[in-house]
């Protein structure tokens, strides 16, 4: 009995030491031997850029493809070449001519051609996949091997911008067909290279695919054939999906040298003498809206209601609710983008004229609903808090909100199908200015609020000239004079954008946010 | 010692029917296995049907769902264009054929996205119910055998403030305290960043790793598991050391324990043979309970140690309205409880022959 007690003990004391040797007591390797954790709470389903539409994904495609061209950090203003050098827009706006340089290689070595960005383009809308609608309208064709034409059926100023985004990643045709891939008419059916697009890349981007688990941990690793420059900042990047509680350790302890998806709470203490801290205002816009219809609620519909509501709110108090980094919203427009309204012409909290406006509109003790979603917050905003403070703001003025909370599933049905009265929500998407086209009469927000062209003829005039704008100045000035314009009429109450944070370990440079893809792997470095 | 009863009885202690008995009950239960699976899907389906939502939106995204030919394309995809009850009788014709249908959210078929969920989830509770079975039991023995001494004391306050401390509150200290302040524990997750997981086999790291050779993989992920587990047991542990007191307690005052010590039997004997083993059968509920419950998945303690098992999964299914993944996590749970009960149903036979004989 007695030997068979020392063997326990020494089993053990064993087990013991060999735990702690391989457990949490070790250093991580990772941040002095060139690999890169990026701790990120993870919503991805496909590394195949054809299919891909989630943020995670997003940012790995980026850093495995490139684009024709590309947006660098958070300078949204003009799109900078980097598989195009250059690129020319017909005066209608309906052509656009990419101009490929001839040195950029794929991972194998060999050249990207115009053939394989028509390729990719063409997969991408004929696979019907969710990121298909990006293609609606355009047909892309290759000129030659270093010509690329792409062809829309109505002006779209907005394709250079567009296809900067993932979905436009440029595959290595050959591979691509080699595994089952087709930009055929069928490919909606014929296309069966997501399998392999989930195991290997076929890009030109400064890293390659090296392992991918859509649950818990994607591995890539540096292309050492990468034509362009700089050229890959660490040898390996791994993605692990951690919940931003413990993120924020993570970081601090050395585990992991960035994480993303924090809220400005959770860094406020953080210590700073071992950890990089940037907090920047997010491209999304959070927004209040009041329906437009009648029949769905007469009080929100009622315009001097709504005047009294755009008066009532008090936005500095709501931006002091969301913490340091988040901006007041002028518009709809985010800031990063050319047209968006300076801050000076932001709304500010008037009492008294909220008062006067909702006498005006003759509504006795007018009470309506508020919905929002419960069960996700963005940037780390709650839409409860929100919605109990905006509650509470007008109040004062005399309104009386009653809040309806429920999970996003059933919010949005009620959002889609224009049932709200005053709706929370936010908006985010193409990084450029006809993203605010929706907000027009008769755009997808809009129609979610009734309102619908024709019932402000000043302002479909001008959403008519912002959408046919074409130049960069004429864009812009014709995206300021309609927001203008919509601030003044529209049922719509930008409330901020808010705080993008991103916390890296010391040793991570030329980190930026970058609202397309959150962050663009191929360019970070470290020291 | 002259035994009792009838021939029928004694020759059932002996097992001559104790193999039929046992084929005539599994029986039993497989099929009722088969009716439970079939009342958990047509539940599942058209209680998530009632749900006002539209996982179309949420699964697209904001830009994707407002173009008509996406969501056509989706819609069509996933069959949500037919009517509810064709949708059922589709989706046990798929079931019949070992299909339980594509993920909304992952995109992937269910069974291959339970596959990797699945055993994550049963590594941890296996380790989690080893550590209640050994130390619940042990705390509830040590406790009933000291009764009212100091030791009895601080096992009961341990055992209460176990049952008393949220799961998910416990989970975040125990991160915080062994990983960031201590550095005991390794950081979330089933491995290290750098590491690859081992080939798939069984889809439990610390198996597939030896069966790859690969001793240090198989430490790391036994690494990870610790914490996970611990912070899981820590519940069912304390109710656990809890019922194996009171049941000890009253095994203890039986007249059967006064004859064997009479007898002069080893207190050891008189303890683990006797006392123990007659004490056993709560405890053995309890503890095929605690199982199922930790198989079901627990949210919170997996997300905040990053562990990709069912919990998450459920929780990810359930707030996208992704039926088939709701439909498969369903018939998992169950399937789970089920065979739980089936083996504790077993073990009751095992512990106490008077069981068998019924």
């Amino acid at each position: 009995m007695g030997a068979n007690r020392k063997l326990w003990i020494a089993l053990l004391a064993t087990l013991s030491m060999v735990l702690v040797a391989c457990g949490g007591g070790q250093t991580s390797p990772t941040g002095t031997t060139g690999v890169l954790v990026w701790d990120k709470s993870f919503d991805i389903k496909t590394l195949d850029p054809g299919r891909a539409n989630e943020v995670t994904g997003y940012a790995v495609i980026k850093a495995l493809y490139d684009t024709l061209l590309t947006f660098r950090g958070s300078d949204l203003s003009k799109p900078a070449p980097l598989l195009a050098q250059s690129y020319d827009v017909s005066s209608d706006a309906m052509t656009f001519t990419f101009h490929l340089r001839t040195d950029a290689k794929f991972a194998d070595g060999k050249p990207v051609t115009a053939a394989d960005a028509a390729f990719s383009f063409m997969r991408l809308k004929n696979i019907q996949g969710i990121p298909s609608f990006r293609m609606n309208g355009l047909t892309a064709t290759a000129t030659d091997a270093e010509t690329l034409t792409i062809t829309s059926t109505t002006p779209n100023p907005a394709v250079p911008a567009l296809i900067t985004g993932p979905s436009f990643a440029v595959l290595e045709a050959a591979v691509v067909k080699a595994h089952g891939g087709t930009d055929g008419p069928d490919a909606k059916t014929a296309d069966t290279a997501q399998s392999f697009l989930d195991s290997q890349s076929a890009g030109s981007g400064p890293y390659v695919l090296d392992s991918f688990d859509v649950t818990s941990r994607i591995s890539i690793k540096a292309n050492p054939h990468y034509w362009g420059s700089p050229k890959p900042g660490y040898a390996q990047i791994i993605l692990r999906n951690v919940p931003p509680e413990a993120q924020v350790l993570n970081v601090q302890k050395g585990e992991s040298q960035l994480a993303i998806d924090l809220s400005p709470d959770q860094v406020a203490n953080i210590d700073t003498s071992h950890t990089n801290v940037l907090q920047t205002p997010s491209i999304t816009v959070f927004f209040l809206f009041a329906t437009e219809s009648p029949s769905v609620s007469k009080v929100a519909s009622n315009p001097d209601f709504q005047q009294a509501v755009r008066l009532g709110l008090d936005y500095s108090g709501i931006l002091g609710l969301v913490g340091k980094g988040a901006v007041q919203s002028a518009g709809v427009m985010p800031i990063q983008l050319p047209g968006h309204l300076d801050a000076a012409a932001s709304p500010k909290r008037d009492l008294a004229g909220a008062k006067a406006a909702l006498a005006k509109s003759g509504l006795s003790n007018p009470s309506v609903t508020l919905e929002y979603a419960t069960d996700f917050t963005i940037n780390g905003v709650s839409f409860a808090t929100l919605a109990q403070k905006i509650q509470s703001d007008l109040k004062e003025v005399g309104i009386t909100v009653t809040l309806t909370p429920g999970p996003l599933t059933t919010t949005l049905a009620n959002w889609r199908a224009g049932k709200e009265q005053l709706g929370l929500w936010t908006t985010t998407g193409l990084p450029d200015p006809s993203q605010a086209l929706i907000f027009c009469p008769g755009g997808v927000e809009s129609l979610r609020a009734d309102w619908k062209i024709g019932m402000n003829a000043a302002l479909d005039n001008k959403c008519t000239q912002a959408a046919t704008a074409v130049g960069d100045s004429q864009r812009a000035a014709a995206y300021v004079a309609m927001q203008q314009e919509l601030n003044q009429e529209g049922p719509y109450f930008p409330l901020f954008q808010p705080a993008q944070v991103l916390i890296s370990a010391k040793t991570v440079t030329n980190l930026s946010y970058s609202p397309g893809w959150l962050v663009d792997l191929a360019t970070i470095g470290h020291s | 010692m002259r035994p009792s009863g009838t021939a029928k009885e004694l020759k059932a202690r002996r097992g001559g029917g104790a193999n039929w008995g046992l084929i005539r009950f599994a029986l039993r239960r497989l099929l009722a296995l088969v009716l439970l699976a079939v009342g958990i899907t047509l539940i599942a389906f058209f209680l998530s049907h009632l749900v006002p939502g539209d996982p179309v939106s949420v699964a697209l995204g904001e830009q994707a769902s407002v173009d008509p030919v996406a969501r056509a394309a989706f819609i069509h995809r996933y069959g949500l264009d037919k009517p509810v009850p064709e949708q059922y009788v589709i989706y046990m014709q798929h079931l019949l054929h070992g299909d339980l249908g594509n993920s909304i959210q992952s995109g992937r078929p269910v069974a291959q996205d339970l596959s990797v969920a699945i055993p994550a989830t049963l590594e941890v509770a296996l380790v989690a119910v080893t550590i209640t079975v050994v130390v619940g039991i042990g705390m509830g023995l040590g406790a009933a055998l000291r009764k009212d001494s100091w030791l009895d004391q601080v096992l009961r306050i341990a055992s209460l403030a176990g049952v008393s401390v949220p799961t998910f509150w416990l989970a975040l200290v125990a991160y915080y305290v062994f990983f960031f302040k201590l550095g005991w524990s390794p950081s979330g997750g089933r491995l290290d960043p750098a590491l690859n997981p081992p080939v798939h086999v069984t889809g439990l790291y610390t198996v597939d790793a030896l069966l790859a050779g690969n001793l240090p993989l198989a430490l790391n992920a036994v690494s990870h598991l610790i914490l996970p587990a611990t912070v899981l047991a820590a519940y069912t542990v304390s109710f656990v050391a809890r019922f194996t007191r009171s049941s000890v307690l009253e095994v203890l005052e039986a007249d059967y324990i006064l004859a064997a010590r009479a007898k002069g039997l080893p207190e050891r004997t008189v303890i683990f043979n006797y006392v123990l083993r007659a004490a056993l059968v709560p405890i053995i509920t309890l503890v095929g309970l605690a199982f199922g419950s930790l198989l079901s998945g627990t949210v919170l303690v997996e997300t905040i140690f990053s562990w990709p098992g069912v919990g998450q999964y459920a929780y990810r299914a359930s707030t996208s309205l992704d039926l088939n993944a709701i439909m498969g996590v369903s018939l998992f749970v169950a399937i789970a409880y089920v065979t739980v009960n089936f083996v504790v149903d077993l073990l009751y036979g095992v512990v106490d022959p008077r069981i068998r004989v019924e």
